[in-house]
């Protein structure tokens, strides 16, 4: 326990980073990503503090479940907006999509 | 050897991964923001392995091995996301 608190600390700006950047990032697909990084540097505090079963947990549901769930209801509103055209007015042309892709 | 030596490993390893949350926040492109998610998945990774070294407890091994296989997962799932917007 020489240096411990470097490790640490060095975990926790890493995960207030990523926080914080879920929050900031206007792009939908990169704030998803930094909502993975929170999970994954969230099960690397685990490890450090002692908790590898919570580890395993945080790696899968907060790292790749979470971010899974995230990723398929954004899939499912632009498909929803592509294929129905709810949001297109009746004299509108065809030729604007949506801007995300 | 001296275990000091292996958490200053996992100590530059976590830096790495701090030096990639810029780039994950302001890439240009979303295929810039992949490269940089994985690469700091798999730096966790590495530091992991390198605090198991450290700790001398062989049980946080695992958790390395989920962190490797599930970023490679994950990967996968931005690719398909990316190609095709229905996952």
């Amino acid at each position: 326990m020489s240096e411990f608190w470097v490790l640490d600390y060095l975990v926790l700006a890493l995960i207030l980073g990523s926080a914080v950047l879920v929050v900031r990032v206007t792009n939908l697909p990169g704030a998803t990503m930094a909502l993975s990084a929170v999970g994954t540097f969230l099960a690397v505090l685990f490890v450090v503090l002692g908790a590898p079963d919570d580890a395993h947990s945080e790696v899968v549901v907060g790292a790749i479940a979470l971010p899974v769930l995230y990723l398929a209801a954004i899939a499912k509103v632009r498909a929803h907006v592509l294929d129905e055209g709810e949001l297109r007015e009746e004299g509108e042309d065809e030729g604007e999509g949506n801007a995300g892709r | 050897m001296n275990p000091d030596v292996y958490l200053a490993a996992a100590v530059a390893e976590l830096t790495v991964a701090l030096l990639l949350l810029p780039r994950l926040a302001i890439g240009p492109s979303v295929s810039d923001r992949v490269v940089a998610l994985n690469t700091a998945s798999t730096q966790a990774a590495l530091a992991v392995l390198f605090y198991s070294a450290y700790a001398d407890r062989t049980i946080y091994l695992d958790v390395a091995v989920w962190l490797v296989s599930f970023s490679y997962l994950g990967a996968i799932v931005w690719a398909r996301f990316l190609e095709r917007g229905l996952l």
